[in-house]
C-alpha cells in the first residue's frame, strides 16, 4: 500500500474511472484518498460532481436467478462415479442389510437344492433313451 | 485457460477447494459453487443482454462449462471467478454479435418520451434509458464498467478478465463514464427527478 500523499489530480482520475464509492477505488489508494477527502473541500466537490452518474448506474436492477434455474443447473452437475463393490453393497442394503440378506441367500440356496431334487426325480433313463445311448457310445466299438 | 495473471506468483483462489470437489462429483460442493456465483453471473449477463431470458440461458451455459472444466481445473493459472467472468463476457458477446447480424440497428436509440406514471414505472424507465446508454458504449468500455461498477471486481482482477493493464482499464473506465455522461447528461436532471 502506498503511503504517498494523493494529489487532487490523481483523485480526479480515480473518480473519473471508478466513480464515487470508495469501495470501488484501488485498494492501494483508498487510505490516501480518504485522507485527501477529509482535508480538501475541492476533493469533496469532485465527489459531489460525479455522484449523479453513479446514482443513474445504480438504477439498473440486477436480474436475479430463480429456484428453477438453480435446479436446472444442478441437475447437470457432475456425479461421482460409483466405486467397485458399490453394486453389491447397494443390493445388500436393498435386501435389508447383512443379516437379512444372509437369510435370503440361505433360503435361495435351500430352495435351489430342493427344486434340483424334484426335477431329477422326474428324469429317468427311460424318459431319455437317446441321451443314455449317446452317453454310452464308445468310439472304439462303434460300427459304421 | 490462459487468462493471464497479475505478476507475483501463483494466484490464491478462494474457490479452489469447491472447484476440485465439484469436479469429483461432490453434490454439496456443486451446490455451494452455484450459490456463491450464480447471482453475480446472472446479473452480469442481464446487464449485458438486457433481458431475463437471455441472461438465464447464458448463466446456464456458463455453469455447463464449469461442470465440464471442474475436473480439469489447474490451480494457479487464474482465479476461478476471473475465468467465470471471462466466460460470461464471451458468451454475452457471442449473443450480442448474433443479434447485430439479425438486426443491424440493435443498438437502437435511447428510449424517449415521458415516463409512465408511478414510482416503480418511473424507476424502470430510468433503468431502461441507462441500460440503452450502456448498450451504446464500445464493447470494451462497457465491459470495464460492468466489471468494476456492477460486479465490483477489484481493478487488478478486472484488468485480468479483460486482458489489459490496470492503466488501460482505467482509461477504458474513464472514457466509458465520460460517454455515459454525454449520453445521459441532457436528461440528467429529469432522470434524477424520476429516481426520487
Amino acid at each position: 500500500m502506498t503511503t504517498e500523499k494523493m494529489t487532487l489530480e490523481r483523485l480526479r482520475a480515480v473518480i473519473e474511472s471508478y466513480g464515487t464509492s470508495t469501495a470501488r477505488w484501488p485498494a492501494a489508494e483508498r487510505e490516501t484518498a480518504a485522507a485527501l477527502l477529509a482535508e480538501s473541500a475541492a476533493a469533496r466537490a469532485l465527489v459531489t460532481e460525479a455522484a449523479p452518474l453513479d446514482a443513474l448506474l445504480d438504477a439498473v436492477p440486477a436480474v436475479t436467478p430463480t429456484a428453477a434455474m438453480r435446479a436446472a443447473i444442478l441437475a447437470l452437475a457432475p456425479r461421482a462415479k460409483p466405486r467397485t463393490g458399490d453394486g453389491w453393497r447397494g443390493l445388500i442394503d436393498a435386501l435389508g442389510g447383512w443379516r437379512l440378506a444372509g437369510a435370503v441367500l440361505a433360503a435361495s440356496l435351500v430352495l435351489g437344492i430342493m427344486s434340483g431334487g424334484w426335477l431329477s426325480t422326474g428324469l429317468t433313463t427311460e424318459s431319455s433313451p437317446d441321451l443314455l445311448q449317446l452317453a454310452l457310445l464308445d468310439d472304439s466299438t462303434t460300427e459304421y | 485457460m490462459a487468462y493471464g495473471r497479475p505478476a507475483g506468483g501463483p494466484v490464491e483462489d478462494p474457490d479452489l477447494d469447491l472447484v476440485r470437489r465439484a469436479g469429483a462429483g461432490d453434490g454439496p460442493a456443486c451446490a455451494a459453487l452455484v450459490d456463491r456465483h450464480l447471482a453475480r453471473i446472472t446479473a452480469l449477463a442481464g446487464r449485458m443482454l438486457g433481458n431475463r431470458a437471455d441472461a438465464e440461458d447464458v448463466a446456464q451455459e456458463v455453469f455447463l462449462r464449469v461442470w465440464q472444466q471442474a475436473a480439469k481445473w489447474r490451480a494457479g493459472e487464474a482465479r476461478f471467478s476471473t475465468w467465470l467472468h471471462r466466460v460470461t463476457l464471451n458468451l454475452c458477446h457471442d449473443r450480442l454479435r448474433r443479434r447485430r447480424e439479425v438486426a443491424l440497428d440493435a443498438a437502437g436509440e435511447l428510449p424517449s418520451g415521458a415516463p409512465p406514471p408511478g414510482a416503480d414505472l418511473q424507476r424502470a424507465a430510468v433503468a431502461a434509458r441507462v441500460q440503452a446508454a450502456l448498450a451504446r458504449l464500445p464493447e470494451r468500455q462497457r465491459d470495464a464498467i460492468l466489471l468494476c461498477h456492477y460486479q465490483e471486481l477489484g481493478n487488478i482482477e478486472a484488468a485480468v478478465v479483460l486482458g489489459v493493464s490496470v492503466e488501460a482499464l482505467e482509461s477504458l473506465l474513464a472514457r466509458g463514464r465520460k460517454r455515459l455522461r454525454e449520453l445521459l447528461i441532457t436528461q440528467a436532471s429529469d432522470l434524477m427527478g424520476d429516481l426520487r
